[in-house]
C-alpha cells in the first residue's frame, strides 16, 4: 500500500476528530451530574443571598465545601478506579489550584464590597470552565465565554437586582447545561 | 514497514482512535461507539470481527437488566498497531518515508 503525504494527513485529522469527538463525550457525560448540582447549590445560594442577606456570610462557605465534596464524591463515584487515578485527581486539584488562587486574591485585595465579591468569584469558576473548554470540548468553552459576558453585564449596567441574576444565569445556566449534557452524552 | 491494511481502512482507523483514547481497562458501549464513528449498525459490527479476528479488540457480550449489550476496549495488540500506525502516518507526512 502506498500513501502520500496528502493522504497521511486526511488519515490523520480523522483521528484528531475522532480523539477529540470521544474525550468530549466520555467529559460530557461524567460532568453532567456536577453541573446539575452546582446549578442547583447557586440558585439557592443567590436566592437566600437575595431573600435573607443575614446569612450571606456563612451560606456560601458552606456551600462552596459542601459542593467541592459533593463534586470529588460525584467524580470518584462516576470514573473506573484507573480513570480516577490519574485524570479524575489531576481535575480536582486543577479546581482546588483555581479556587486557591481565588481566596488569596480575595485576601490580597480585601476589602471589598458584596458586590465585588458576588461578580469575583462566579468569573474566576467561569474561568475555569474557559480553560476546561480549550482542553476537553467546546460546550465548556462556550458556557464559559457566555456566562462571565453575562454575568459582567449585570454587573455594569444592573443595580439591585444583581444577585437575582446571577441566580438566574449561574443556577439556571448550570442547570440547563447539565440537563442538555446529560442528554446529548 | 509496510502499512498495516487491517488498521488503516478508514472505519477501522476511527474505531481504533475512538478505543485507543479510553484507559487500558475501559471499555466502549457498541451504541456510543456507533455514534462516534458514525457507522450503521451492520458496518460496525463487520468491522470490529475484523479487528476482533487480528486481536486488535476484545468484545463483551452480556445482559444489563433485560437488555442485550455489547462492549468494546482495544487490546494491548491493538493499542500498540494503532500507535505505530499512527507514527507510520506522521513519518509520511514530516517526508520521512512512504509506505
Amino acid at each position: 500500500m502506498t500513501l502520500d503525504p496528502k493522504e497521511a494527513a486526511a488519515s490523520l485529522d480523522d483521528i484528531d476528530a475522532i480523539e477529540r469527538r470521544t474525550r468530549e463525550t466520555l467529559y460530557y457525560a461524567g460532568t453532567s451530574d456536577v453541573l446539575i448540582l452546582w446549578g442547583v447549590l447557586t440558585l439557592l445560594g443567590h436566592l437566600l443571598t437575595w431573600f435573607a442577606p443575614r446569612y450571606g456570610a456563612w451560606v456560601w462557605p458552606v456551600i462552596d465545601v459542601g459542593g467541592f465534596l459533593a463534586t470529588v464524591a460525584l467524580v470518584a463515584r462516576r470514573l473506573p478506579r484507573s480513570q480516577w487515578r490519574g485524570a479524575g485527581k489531576r481535575w480536582v486539584a486543577s479546581y482546588a489550584t483555581l479556587l486557591a488562587f481565588g481566596y488569596i486574591l480575595v485576601v490580597e485585595l480585601s476589602p471589598l464590597t458584596w458586590r465585588q465579591l458576588e461578580v469575583f468569584w462566579p468569573t474566576v469558576v467561569m474561568l475555569g470552565y474557559v480553560l476546561a473548554g480549550i482542553w476537553i470540548g467546546r460546550f465548556f468553552l462556550y458556557v464559559g465565554i457566555a456566562a462571565t459576558a453575562l454575568i459582567l453585564a449585570g454587573y455594569f449596567f444592573l443595580g439591585d437586582g444583581f444577585t437575582l441574576w446571577l441566580a438566574f444565569v449561574m443556577g439556571g445556566g448550570f442547570l440547563a447545561g447539565g440537563l442538555w449534557l446529560r442528554r446529548s452524552a | 514497514m509496510p502499512m498495516n491494511e487491517i488498521i488503516h481502512q478508514a472505519m477501522r482507523l476511527k474505531i481504533m482512535a475512538a478505543l485507543n483514547v479510553l484507559t487500558p481497562d475501559a471499555q466502549l458501549e457498541f451504541t456510543r461507539l456507533k455514534g462516534l464513528v458514525g457507522a450503521t449498525d451492520g458496518n460496525l459490527g463487520a468491522h470490529l470481527e475484523t479487528l476482533e479476528k487480528a486481536g486488535y479488540v476484545a468484545i463483551e457480550k452480556l445482559f444489563v437488566g433485560k437488555r442485550p449489550q455489547t462492549r468494546i476496549k482495544a487490546t494491548r495488540a491493538g493499542r500498540r498497531a494503532f500507535v505505530e500506525h499512527v507514527a507510520q502516518l506522521r513519518e509520511i507526512l514530516d517526508g520521512g518515508g512512504d509506505a
